[in-house]
């Protein structure tokens, strides 16, 4: 219950805005693992496209065989190319996010040194 | 050092002084400003910084840079100051509280708002009342909550001003103190503004009669204050995009990729999973949260089926109930082998129609279910599910019992929808259906819980029709459903009414704003219930109701002036609200103006003599009586408790009463003591708003006798009771339930002469149209009194009297043309 403005400042900066931060930037990961499937995708990884599968039927034909097969083989690639592609991108949106959210929490901890210091570096460059 | 005094120590120990003098520095309004300059700044340098990149110009550059870094630190700044930092709520830990309570350091539980009331209203150790409803009357929030109580701000600071002595001022120590007690005792832990003017509910008598001159009582603040803070913090959850909660209310994609096709359920079955993204259900689900998760583990179950059936009314929120389940599966927010499946619809009408006979409905419902089980990620609703498995099918219906019982023992998870009297004849009559279809009954919400789902559903409402709901005014929309409609369930019957009324406002009235004389002004011309104040016409008839009734009813004083005192009663509001509006039971001899008065009764106060719901209790003498009249499972509704259903505000007469069978009089000894009846489907029907005449014969001769011996019967009232008592007519109870029993006198010359005279006028109203009238002379209806008396049958026999002798005269001489247009018919009283 201080009454110190810059001192609540100073505790808000650097304590709970970093939080805030990081919070944000794992909500978007959480987001994108989410949007992106990703977790639900893995061990779903090789299941058949729509539950595209043929049966086998009676008896044993080794040409009817592995034609059955290869149709629901296929239908297993289609599903994990798919999936793989998704998730691919998914990830790729995860590791957007987690840069951007060091960056903005490099950044912001950086800050307050950072603005004086590229102000001073830039009116030395362009006066002296 | 500065001494610091009263209300300058509370602001320091709430931990808001600072923010709230820098507040006065930088006015919020400023931040605007503050973040279209950073937003400036931040571009500018942008632009800057790529254009010199560009030309290769590092050390521009870098003030390009400088620029965007100073102005995401402007931004911060105005995030900080503005975005609610120094106003967050800093809740005590118990520690804390113990800590504060034993120091009285009554300003550490103080919100910013609460602080910034202080700061305006407050100096040293008083709060002066001037200042304070300065305050309240221009705050952004009061304003609102006064604005939902149809108060005028102007109008209530004017009065605020007049109403309290110049020196007035209130101790900061008190009012803190009781706010505090009243927020503890809430079981929260800070002290808002709100809460301080609730403490001034106490501790002020003069704002408590300032806000009853507004017809506001302190629980319709507490209401509406608690709603406008549930709204600023839906608001302000709903503004933060990057929470957690927003962001991952999803569904993501390929959900549906490891599922099977659904080609047919897709052409029949309403995806609802799918319709709650583009429409959502209400975010708070009064009474019904606890239930969902109840359904969510019903449904994953392991053993004996994992299906529900949800039990209720049509109207109580049954498809809600489901859409929120949709929701939380969507986005994937339930139990793991819940999450992300297709909850689908399929409604009995859409399977059943359409197909001839009934293979081929049963081949549809098969196609279906395979469908749902080889997808493996539908969650089957089945709507009407009772249709589906009804042991005796009608049109429309159907047995296929037999082939959906392995579908619902099998792997697919169904979710039946139907109401208590669909599961009464279907499910519960089979041990087995009953086992693996887990019944969950979906509850009518409460009438407080309703008013929440009003509070929701009102500022969409208001969007949509441009008009503003007053809080009285949704409190008479739940008051009125629940009292005059009673064959909706709530809250369909409260948001029907509330939609109606915003109609209703937005074309009739200019100002927009819906106060309770709207809602009375709809259920009036819904019900044709005059439940508008009492006031023009409706007022006169009740002050004169005994002149109203007497227009019809000749002699029967007594009878007529107890009614009238019972109605006016229940009309001011003053009557007890949880039995009928009146009870009488009317004793004496036949044709002495007992039915008639209840005629009459019907006609002047509930508007017409078709409000009247009549039994002849003669046919209710045997055992069947009971369910004839609130039915019996399996075999229809009752009589009459669907006949109050559809007409909550009736008369019912109860015509020779004596006749029924005893069962038949005890279910009108709680009718006649708690104001309802529970029907055979379980649904209670009120009888507040309903007067009950019940008539009988019995101790007709006693009364006689009583007359004979030259007493007034109405005095003898007693033995007249104690004799039927011990003749077993009625029992004590029952007759001590009524609120009257009002003895009908035999009719006597004079009265007899009356009624003649009576029915005479009746006929000359009706031979109007011919432009003839009869001549009505004393001698005439002395005539027509002698000859049409009977002791048995009192004045009964007086109209078919009129008709024999002086109607069929007038007919003959219409015919004949003996009797002309114009002609005044002059009948010699010896021709009667």
């Amino acid at each position: 219950m201080t009454d110190n403005l810059l001192l609540i400042f100073g505790k808000w900066f650097f304590t709970v805005a970093p939080r805030g931060i990081l919070n944000i930037g794992e909500n978007y990961a959480l987001w994108a693992w989410k949007f992106f499937s990703v977790g639900y995708f893995l061990p779903r990884i090789f299941s058949p496209w729509h539950r595209d599968i043929t049966g086998y039927g009676r008896g044993f034909d080794l040409r009817r065989f592995l034609r059955v097969w290869g149709w629901n083989f296929f239908s297993r690639i289609i599903g994990a190319i798919l999936r793989i592609v998704v998730m691919a991108a998914g990830l790729a949106v995860i590791l957007f996010f987690s840069i951007a959210t060091i960056i903005g929490f490099t950044l912001w901890l950086f800050l307050p040194v950072l603005v004086p210091a590229l102000l001073v570096i830039g009116t030395f460059t362009l006066f002296l | 050092m500065r001494i610091l005094h009263g209300s300058e120590i509370y602001l320091e120990q709430s931990g808001h002084a600072r923010a709230l003098r820098l507040e006065r520095l930088l006015p919020r309004r400023s931040a605007g400003i503050i973040a279209f300059g950073s937003g400036v700044t931040v571009i500018l340098g942008l632009i800057l910084t790529l254009f010199f990149l560009t030309e290769k110009q590092i050390v521009y550059a870098c003030l390009g840079l400088t620029l965007v870094a100073l102005g995401i630190f402007l931004g911060v700044g105005v995030f900080w100051l503005f975005s609610g930092f120094l106003r967050l709520e800093r809740p005590l830990s118990e520690g804390g509280l113990k800590q504060a309570l034993q120091h009285e350091a009554l300003g550490s539980s103080l919100t910013f708002a609460a602080a910034s009331l202080l700061q305006s209203a407050a100096e040293g150790d008083s709060l002066y009342p001037s200042r304070f409803w300065l305050y309240v009357t221009k705050q952004e929030r009061f304003v609102s909550i006064w604005k939902r109580l149809g108060i005028n701000t102007g109008e209530l600071r004017e009065k605020a001003s007049s109403a309290y002595p110049p020196a007035a001022v209130f101790s900061l120590l008190e009012i803190l103190q009781t706010a505090w007690t009243k927020v503890l005792a809430a079981g929260r832990s800070t002290v808002d503004d709100v809460d301080i003017l609730m403490a001034l509910f106490t501790t002020d008598e003069i704002l408590h009669q300032i806000l009853f001159g507004f017809e506001v009582e302190e629980a319709d603040f507490l209401a509406v204050a608690l709603w406008e803070l549930q709204r600023e913090h839906d608001r302000t959850r709903r503004a933060k995009f990057w929470s957690r909660e927003r962001l991952l209310d999803i569904s993501g994609v390929g959900k549906d990729w490891s599922a099977g096709y659904t080609v047919n359920l897709d052409r029949l079955a309403v995806d609802i999973t799918a319709g709650v993204e583009f429409k959502r259900p209400p975010e708070h689900l009064y009474g019904h949260r606890r239930q969902i998760s109840q359904m969510e583990r019903l449904l994953v179950r392991s053993s004996g089926g994992s299906n529900v059936v949800l039990v209720g009314e049509p109207g109580v929120g049954r498809h809600t109930f489901l859409r929120a389940f949709a929701a939380r599966v969507r986005s994937g927010e339930t139990l793991s082998p819940l999450r992300y499946r297709r909850v689908m619809q399929i409604d009995s009408s859409a399977v059943l129609g359409g197909t001839g006979n009934q293979s081929d409905i049963l081949q549809k419902i098969v196609i279906l279910l395979n469908e749902a089980v080889a997808a493996g990620n539908v969650i089957l609703v089945i709507n009407n599910i009772d249709a589906f498995l009804d042991p005796q099918p009608e049109v429309g219906r159907l047995n296929a019992t037999e082939a959906l019982l392995p579908y619902f023992q099998s792997s697919l998870r169904v979710v039946g929808i139907t109401t208590k009297r669909g599961y009464q004849e279907t499910i519960e009559k089979h041990p087995q259906l009953q086992e693996i279809l887990s019944k969950l009954e979906i509850a009518e919400p409460t009438p407080a819980e309703t008013l929440e789902i009003l509070e929701d559903e009102t500022p969409r409402v208001e969007r949509r029709t441009g008009v503003w709901f007053t809080y009285l005014a949704l409190e008479e929309i739940v008051s009125l459903s629940q009292r005059l409609i009673q064959n909706i369930p709530n809250p369909e019957k409260a948001l029907e009414l509330l939609q109606e009324t915003a109609v209703y406002t937005a074309t009739n009235v200019p100002s927009g704003v819906v106060g309770p004389e709207q809602v009375q002004r709809v259920v009036t011309l819904r019900t044709k219930i005059p439940v508008e104040r009492v006031q023009g016409q409706e007022k006169e008839i009740l002050l004169n109701l005994e002149t109203v009734l007497h227009e019809r009813v000749v002699g029967q004083e007594d009878a007529i002036r107890q009614i009238a005192d019972a109605l006016r009663r229940a009309r001011a509001g003053i009557s007890s609200g949880k039995r009928p509006i009146g009870s009488f039971l009317f004793l004496g001899p036949t044709g002495v103006g007992k039915t008639e008065t209840a005629k009459a009764l019907a006609a002047a106060y509930f508007g017409s003599e078709n409000r009247m719901i009549r039994l002849d209790m003669s046919e209710y003498q045997g055992n069947e009586g009971v369910s004839r009249l609130i039915g019996e499972v399996g075999s229809g509704s009752g009589l009459l408790t669907e006949a109050v259903l559809a007409e909550p505000f009736s008369l019912i007469l109860l015509d020779e009463v004596e006749k029924a069978n005893p069962k038949v009089l005890d279910l009108f000894l709680q009718v006649l003591d708690d104001g309802r009846l529970t029907d055979a489907m379980g649904r209670t029907v009120s009888f507040t708003n309903t007067m009950i005449i019940a008539t009988s014969n019995a101790g007709a001769e006693l009364i006689r006798e009583i007359m004979q011996g030259g007493r007034n019967p109405a005095e003898a009232r007693e033995s007249i009771l104690d004799s039927l008592q011990r003749q077993g007519i009625f029992r004590p109870e029952f007759i001590n339930r009524f609120d009257g029993v009002i003895i009908y006198q035999p009719l006597n010359e004079a009265v007899l002469t009356k009624i003649a005279g009576l029915l005479l006028r009746e006929l000359n109203v009706r031979l109007k149209e011919r432009e003839v009238s009869v001549k009505i002379t004393p001698e005439l209806t002395d005539a027509v009194a002698r000859g049409g008396y009977s002791v048995e049958f009192g004045a009964r026999p007086l109209r078919r009297y009129i008709q024999e002798h002086i109607e069929n005269y007038v007919a003959r001489g219409l015919i004949s043309g003996d009797i002309k247009r114009g002609d005044l018919i002059e009948i010699p009283p010896n021709m009667v």
